[in-house]
């Protein structure tokens, strides 16, 4: 698993490079018009992921307690902070209660902050999506009969990779300051 | 929560023990949060946040992920290439800054 994960990572580090390289080439990142990002919202998503990140090693120690029943209720868990994060990325892009970056002017394609905004934060939301459907999947096996104790630690260890990745997009996309005025 | 499918045992962690994850992680994010609003330099606040960053991550593969109990040889597997990855991306990232001074011609 973890070969899985450095060569998954490097898949990262290749966009997380390439998006260094353009931002320290760019004068000006963040043209004139262009929306900021939410950072206090984005901040809330982060909490979500870090508290997924600690149901799931309850869902392991349940596991190899043998006690399948606090198993699927930690794994349950684990999947609803997906799911809440995949909602708030869904917001941030599209809108649900307010406009969404797309309505307030950020097209893919029209800058290289907008580019490299929604290719990184949408890789990284499809291993949110892969991570969701193998918690789910884990979780329906588990109700049937007991999944193992590897076969969990396999599944946190990916999951924790999803939120470790996230901690390093987050500083790189949204805190890094982007130098331009709203 | 460490080991890979062929191992016997994994890395159990206390329920103490993954509350102070949860604490250090939460408290290095406001951490990041409070840096990036500051009205510091730019340089600074950037520098500051890689270095919050790489700290974070750090402990949250060593600890959380527990590549710390794993053995050398692993430790060694993982670190080698990122290793190698983070001087690639800071000769580039240089570069591209040097490009972007206007130091070098094009």
């Amino acid at each position: 698993m973890w070969i899985f994960l450095l060569s998954d990572w490097l898949s990262f580090a290749g966009l997380l490079l390439a998006y260094g390289i353009l931002r320290a080439e760019s004068p000006v990142w963040r043209h004139p018009g262009e929306p900021g990002l939410n950072i206090p919202f984005t901040a809330l998503l982060t909490l979500v992921l870090a508290v997924s990140s600690v149901t799931i090693i309850r869902a392991y120690d349940a596991s190899s307690a043998g006690d399948r029943q606090a198993t699927s209720r930690w794994l349950a868990v684990t999947a609803l902070g997906g799911l809440l994060f995949l909602i708030g990325q869904y917001a941030e892009w599209v809108g649900i209660l307010h406009p969404g970056l797309l309505k307030e002017g950020l097209v893919f394609g029209q800058s290289a902050y907008a580019s490299t905004f929604y290719v990184i934060t949408g890789f990284h939301g499809l291993h949110v999506v892969a991570g969701t459907l193998y918690l789910l999947v884990t979780l329906a096996r588990n109700l049937r009969r007991a999944v193992s104790a590897n076969e969990v630690e396999l599944l946190g260890l990916f999951w924790h990779f999803v939120d470790f990745v996230w901690n390093i997009v987050f500083v790189l996309v949204y805190l890094i300051p982007t130098g331009s005025s709203p | 929560m460490s080991a890979d499918a062929g191992s016997a045992k994994g890395h159990h962690l206390t329920p103490a023990q993954t509350w102070v994850i949860l604490g250090v992680l939460v408290v290095l994010t406001g951490l990041e949060v409070v840096v990036a609003m500051s009205h510091g330099s730019r340089g600074l606040v950037t520098g500051v946040l890689l270095v919050l960053v790489i700290a974070q991550a750090a402990y949250f593969a060593l600890v959380a992920m527990g590549l710390g109990s794993e053995t050398r040889t692993m430790k060694q597997l993982v670190a080698v290439p990122l290793l190698i990855a983070a001087v690639y991306a800071l000769v580039l990232v240089a570069d591209a800054v040097w490009r972007a001074a206007g130091w070098v011609s094009t």
